[in-house]
Order: structure tokens, then sequence, then C-alpha cells
């Protein structure tokens, strides 16, 4: 998951939500359906609280 | 008296003189470019002109390919080379070495040749153009490190994503060079320290300020760059070659800092909605399926399953008897049968025609006698009757018509 873009994870959340909000599939299916949403989501929280304070000024002679 | 010379001999004598004077063999001329002619051979003839008079110039093709501008005519320029004289024509001219375009006019010229240039080439097509990331890992920003531009995105950054990672890259962003150096700086976040989005930015100015952002070195690298390259260049009507080829262009440094980051909260914001519509999604699934299976649950053979049972035993129950009554039935048919026989043995038995009083007549050996031929006068006979056996003696016997035998 970590390959994938922020926004690339955005889109399959989309198309999660319309499939369970849609209804038409079995509930096992809708079941891990939900816990993989749940657990992108949580992922992409993370990201954004991990994002670290760094305002840098390059060595050029690196 | 004078020496009669011929023509030749003048104008030889003539450019000896040009050139043993010093100061026509550097000059620099300013003046506007007229009859401007380019041969095949890439020499370049033309005329110098002020308001009062003209200069015949050449610019041979070795000398034309330094040029960082296409002459025209009508084009302000500083012209640097030496005076002196083709001796077959008798004409002198400036054979010139190098050439600047000068002034604002000119600028312009440049600029506006340069872009249909690489936009012909294909620099600016937006096929080419990058997406940029929704999130970026990090940013790499190049401008001086000097100035308000560098204050300005950070400002806006922190303000919309606080905590975001930016790397900055000084440089100079005017005056000669600076293109390379901005250049240098795109290549730096390119093959250095890789970032996801670049911002190259400068304040406002004059179109000589602005003039590294219009350099083709500078619009090569942005469209080199494998990273995708935002230009942020001065004031918002302000339009550079680089804000061209630049994957996005924004309108000033700040501007560039709203495009490129995401506001944190919205983000946050956007993933508690699409968890709240999975949740509710999901419970909705579940409550329609529990509200079917109440609907099965309260069905009334549900509610009196033992039903089922008793309808079942009921009619069990109807069939043992059906079954009973027909083996019973067969039975005493049987019975009946049975008796019918028995009787009709009884009728038949030897044993049974005694009771009525037959008897059976053997001789004294036990073989029973069916016929008179099988006794004789005085024979021994056995008379078997009902209870018991008498003995006797053959006195006589009659045929059956009573005719007399003994």
């Amino acid at each position: 998951m970590e390959k994938k873009s922020f926004e690339t994870l955005m889109k399959e959340l989309e198309d999660m939500v319309g499939k369970l909000e849609n209804g038409d599939i079995e509930l096992e299916k809708a079941l891990s359906i939900y816990k993989k949403g749940i657990s992108i989501i949580e992922n992409l929280n993370k990201k954004l609280v991990d994002a670290k304070k760094q305002i840098t000024e390059v060595e050029k002679n690196e | 008296m004078r020496n009669t010379i011929t023509v030749s001999q003048l104008n030889a004598y003539i450019k000896r003189m040009f050139g043993k004077d010093e100061n026509l063999s550097d000059v620099l001329i300013r003046g506007e470019i007229s009859n401007f002619k380019k041969h095949h051979s890439g020499h370049m003839y033309f005329t110098l002109k002020d308001s009062k008079a003209v200069l015949n110039c050449i610019m041979f093709a070795s000398n034309g390919f330094r040029l960082n501008f296409r002459p025209e005519n009508g084009m302000q320029v500083s012209a640097a080379g030496y005076v002196s004289i083709y001796e077959k024509s008798g004409q002198y001219q400036l054979y010139v070495s190098n050439m600047m375009a000068e002034g604002e006019g000119a600028l312009y010229a440049r600029f506006e040749l340069l872009k249909k240039e690489l936009e012909q080439e294909g620099l600016f097509d937006e096929v080419h153009k990058k997406k940029l990331p929704f999130l970026p890992s990090s940013i790499g920003v190049v401008t001086s490190s000097t100035g308000s531009v560098i204050r300005d995105i950070i400002n806006v950054i922190d303000r919309r994503f606080p905590g975001f990672n930016l790397l900055m890259y000084p440089s100079n962003v005017q005056g000669k060079g600076a293109e390379i150096e901005i250049a240098a700086g795109i290549d730096y976040f390119n093959k250095v320290k890789p970032v996801e989005i670049i911002i190259i930015a400068r304040g406002g100015g004059s179109i000589e300020d602005l003039w590294p952002f219009n350099e083709e070195i500078l619009a090569r690298a942005i469209y080199a760059s494998d990273i995708p390259v935002v230009s942020a260049v001065g004031h918002e009507t302000d339009f550079t070659i680089a804000d061209f080829v630049a994957d996005l262009r924004a309108p000033t440094p700040s501007a560039a800092a709203e495009l490129v980051v995401p506001e944190l909260k919205s983000v946050i914001n956007k993933l508690n909605v699409i968890g709240d519509r999975m949740k509710n999604a999901m419970d909705n699934m579940i409550l329609i399926r529990r509200e079917k299976l109440e609907l099965i649950i309260s069905r009334p053979v549900m509610k009196r399953p033992g039903e089922i049972f008793d309808m079942a035993a009921l009619s069990l129950d109807r069939t043992a008897e059906k079954i009973g009554k027909a083996v019973k039935a067969v039975i005493e048919k049987k019975d009946v049968w049975f008796r019918e026989c028995s009787s009709k043995l009884e009728i038949l038995s030897p044993l049974g025609t005694l009771t009525r009083g037959y008897s059976i007549l053997s001789d004294n050996l036990g073989h029973v006698i069916t016929s008179i031929s099988q006794v004789e006068m005085g024979g021994k006979i056995q008379v078997v009757i009902k209870d018991g056996t008498i003995r006797g003696t053959v006195e006589g016997k009659e045929d059956e018509n009573g005719k007399k035998i003994i």
C-alpha cells in the first residue's frame, strides 16, 4: 500500500463505498470490503500525521 | 605634382591605414539594423544606421553562430568588431565579431522569437505536462535565500499543512547566469535529493529582471525534468517562457504554495466523511438482512414448528391404521381358506372316513385289499374300524353283480 499514491487510494475508497452503498453484494464480501476500506483510511490518516517539519536549506556542495 | 597611382594601390593604402589605427581595430557601434540579408553561406550583410548616417556591416557565419538572438531590421543593437576596407569595392565596412540586442523592444522581440521557436519544437505541449501529486511527500523550492518570496511560500504552506517537508535550493533569480543556477537547482532536485514537486520562484520586476526565466537553457532544463515543475514568477500578468514550459504556472509564489499543498483539515475531513459513509453503508446492509430474517421468523409456521410434526404423525397414524386393517383382512381370508381346507382334509382323511363307519380291509400282512381277487377261501383278513381291528376269515366272495364265485 506504500507504493500507491494518495489519489489512487482515495479513488479506491470511493469505489469501495459505492459498492457498499449499492448494497447488491453478499454480506461476507461486503464485510471484507469494509475491513479493507477502514484499513486504508487508517493508513492515510497515519501518513498525514507522520509528516515531519523540515524546512532545509540545501548544501550546494553535496 | 602628385604621383599617379592605381585604384588598387589607393585602396590597399587605405586598408593599411585602417589597419594601423588602433581605434578602428576594436570598436563597439550602436545603431539600428536595416537591409539585413543572410546568405545561404550563413554570412550576414546589413547596414547599421542612426538618424544621420549609415554604415555597411558584414558578419561571417563563423561569428554569427555566437549570436543569442536573431537579427532583424529595426532592431537596436551594439555591434563589436573592426573597421576595414574591402579593396575590391573600395567600401569600408564593419566586420562584426559579435552583436547584442539592446533595449526593451529588442528584449520583447527576442522573447517572442524564442517563444515561437520552442512552441514549434513542442516544449509547451499540454500532453508533455505532468500531473502534480495530490499529497507530495516533499517539495523543492529554487529561489533566492533572501527576500520575501521564500518567506511567503513557507508561511502559506505552514498555514495549510503544518509540518510539511520543504527543501530550498538557494539561487540567484536575476542577472547574468541566474538561469544556469536555477537550471542547476532543478537538476539537483531531480538527481541528488529527489522531491515530488519543484517550484521555481521569484518576485515581480522588469523584463530585464525576469530575463533569466526567458532563457532557453532554463526552458530546456524545465522540459527535461522528470519531476513536475511549477513556475511562480513575478506579477500576475507577467508571462515568461518558463511559465509556458512548466507543468503548472502559478501567478505568484504564494499562489504556487496554495496549489501544491492540500489543506490538511480538508483532507482529514474527506477521510472522515468516507469512513462514515462506509460505516453507514455497512450498518444498512446488516439492518436489511436482519429485517428479512425477522420476517421469516415471524411466519406462523416458525411460531408453531411442532405443528408440522403433529400433522405428519397424524398422517402416519392413519396410514398405519389402514395397513393394519388390510393385514387383518388378509389374515382372515387366509383363516377362512385354512378352515375350509381343514374340513376338506378331514372329510378326505381316512381317519375321518373311519369315524363315519367305513372300514379298511387288509390281509394279515397289512396289505390293503381293494379287489376280490386278492382273497381266497379261508384266507385271513383284518378289518380296521373306528375303534380297533377285527380279525376274520374269508367265507366266500361275489363280484359286484352278485354272482357267487366261491
